[in-house]
């Protein structure tokens, strides 16, 4: 090591000259940042408003009184569980997104593209087929449902994620990765149907296995909400770790390679943390619609590429985003409640067409 | 070692063919040295196995470390890459794209040091890229693109700059430029070891050439003595005829821009 770093030092001093003009010519760079600053404090406070009004919306709105001072303990409790399951799926999709979109240097790749949301969906079927089938009811010996939910859907967002490792390092290309992830989702996708459709011979378990295909936070408790948080934690954490390389991933392969980056291991790592970040979405909320790909998407105009700066406020971003479907959801004229990934798809398709057309004008005026 | 980087018996196999075969060859600090030959000699293959992205066979030295035993980090704070042409097509700053180059000292480490920021701005400096910073990579024109790889390359602190023809889609005033900067940086001490197309160019702007066929070298040694008229008739297949055209060289628009004249 130091054999190497030595002949380097004499030419840094022979540099240190132009480093001082360097340095002096640099000192505008604050100036140029500044704007970046300011939208990206803008961008912060406005979520975090945002994430404010909807705490304060969610906690007093519903069908039932909170003036009932014998139910308000519980009414309080349900609605801050199902509004913590809103915000953690939202963060969950949101920064998966940012992954993929990372892994795939494409930014309309969504997290599914890898099967793992598939897989998650699957495994979450399975799990709760499995305890009704055992046990023949909901509850057993204390353990809950809502506890192997989201076991089953890690089971099965990592068996999704074992095949797609298993294929990637035969072949590592991009190509063999889209295709494998679009097979398994197909694969997974027909298993739990197969399931649902097994299901419907008792019509409770049918209901939830549906309600849950459907994409949903009504019915979340205190424990599910703490069960998956770890998940999301852990992996949007990941996600910012892992920001570096994807920035320089950005360059392709041989340029990354180039630049010290272990592209092989990136792929891995990225393709798990996805798989972790999807588990703990699907085992909260079921199957919900566009947030991946539309929250990555809205800010990268306003924030730029850089991986570590999207990251956090992609997480607030679609905690923000998931929150506000779910209001909606509740205000819908319904019998019931509208399932949460039906409205986050009505809501999401036509706000990421416009994001699309408008991303298109301002390209085609430069 | 005199030779900043040297290379043994390097075989580079890809697609089941032998496209660079039992090569050797050192390229020194302080130098231009052109890797010289026709389409297929296998001029970029080398320059790939060099930078760690295709696999060889042989053993390659850089700075007296094989690189064989250098992880991908340590081999890149050696040896800086630059393509042809980018990869890149996501709207980062210029700034941004140079800073990548830091992602060999980022390992374990969370946040950028001066010390990074020190490099990236000598290395913005050196390219003379400064009033770049702040705009998007995909704004700049072609020859500002290949300054900021180049300053990418540089910001890794390393030595030894690796070109694959760095100028293949620049038009003259630009490819002079770049010419202009790698004599700079080989007169800084850095070694440079550039793939060429145009032999003239060669010739004005490397000290030393390698020149390749089919895989293996033909000659190697001062770019004046190598490329004689048989030399490149044998190697590209045409006739070198003198026609006393052109009376005039173009250099860069400004007179000391790297340049010393023949």
């Amino acid at each position: 090591m130091s054999s190497v770093e030595a002949p380097a030092a004499p030419v840094a001093r022979a540099a240190s000259g132009d480093r001082a003009a360097a340095l002096a010519t640099v000192e505008p760079a604050p100036l140029a940042a500044d704007p970046l600053r300011r939208r990206l404090a803008g961008v912060y406070a406005t979520l975090v408003v945002a994430l404010g009004l909807e705490t304060v919306a969610s906690l007093a709105s519903g069908k039932a009184s909170l003036a009932d001072v014998g139910l308000r303990a519980t009414l309080l409790e349900l609605r801050a569980s199902r509004l913590g399951a809103g915000l953690l799926v939202g963060a969950a999709l949101a920064v998966a997104g940012v992954l993929v979109q990372g892994l795939f240097r494409n930014p309309l790749a969504d997290p599914a593209v890898l099967g793992t949301s598939a897989g998650a969906t699957f495994g979450g079927s399975a799990a709760l087929l499995a305890v009704e089938l055992l046990f023949g009811r909901r509850e057993f010996a204390g353990v809950h449902a809502s506890f192997v939910l989201p076991l089953g859907c890690l089971a099965g967002a990592l068996v999704s994620l074992a095949i797609v490792l298993a294929l990637l390092r035969r072949s590592g290309d991009l190509l063999s990765l889209i295709l494998t992830g679009f097979l398994l989702s197909s694969f997974f996708i027909s298993l739990g149907s197969l399931l649902t459709s097994l299901a419907q011979e008792r019509w409770e378990l049918g209901r939830a296995l549906v309600a849950f295909s459907l994409g949903g936070i009504t019915g979340t408790g205190p424990l599910h909400v703490a069960l998956a948080a770890p998940l999301v934690f852990v992996g949007t954490a990941a996600a910012w770790f892992w920001g570096k390389p994807l920035d320089a991933l950005l360059c392709g392969d041989e340029e990354a390679i180039a630049l010290g980056v272990d592209v092989a291991q990136v792929r891995r790592y990225c393709a798990l943390w996805v798989a972790v970040l999807t588990a703990g979405a699907v085992a909260l909320g079921g199957n919900i619609a566009f947030v991946g790909l539309l929250v990555p998407h809205a800010l990268r105009p306003l924030l730029g590429v850089p991986h570590r700066r999207l990251v956090p406020v992609a997480a607030l971003g679609g905690s923000v985003f998931v929150a506000a479907c779910d209001l909606l959801a509740r205000s819908l004229p319904a019998r019931g409640d509208v399932p949460l990934g039906i409205v986050t798809g009505l809501v999401g398709a036509p706000v990421f067409l416009l994001l699309l057309t408008r991303n298109q004008r301002q390209q085609s005026h430069g | 070692m005199d030779d900043a980087i040297t290379v043994s018996e390097l075989r580079v196999i890809r697609n089941g063919r032998v496209v660079v075969d039992r090569v050797s060859f050192g390229a020194r600090s302080g130098m231009v040295t052109g890797l010289l030959g026709p389409n297929g000699a296998g001029k970029s293959s080398i320059i790939k196995a060099l930078a760690g992205i295709v696999p060889y066979e042989g053993d390659v030295w850089m700075d007296g470390q094989l690189a064989r035993k250098l992880d991908g980090p340590s081999r890149a704070r050696r040896i800086g890459y630059v393509p042809q042409q980018t990869e890149l097509r996501s709207g980062l700053s210029v700034e941004a794209v140079v800073t990548l180059g830091r992602y060999a000292h980022y390992v374990g480490q969370i946040r950028s040091t001066d010390g990074d920021r020190a490099s990236v701005a000598r290395a913005m400096a050196l390219t003379e890229i400064e009033p770049l910073s702040g705009r998007s990579f995909l704004t700049l024109s072609q020859g500002e693109r290949q300054r900021v790889l180049i300053a990418r390359a540089l910001a890794s602190d390393a030595r030894i700059l690796l070109l694959d023809e760095p100028t293949a889609a620049l038009d003259i005033s630009h490819a002079l430029k770049i010419y202009a900067l790698m004599r700079r940086l080989a007169q800084r001490g850095y070694c440079i070891l550039a793939v060429l197309h145009a032999l003239e160019n060669a010739m004005d702007w490397t000290d030393e050439a390698i020149l390749l066929d089919r895989g293996r070298i033909v000659a190697r040694g001062s770019t004046r003595e190598i490329l004689s008229a048989e030399m490149i008739a044998t190697v590209y297949d045409v006739c070198v005829v003198p026609n006393g055209a052109p009376a005039f060289r173009l250099a860069p628009a400004r007179p000391n821009d790297g340049w010393e004249g023949p």
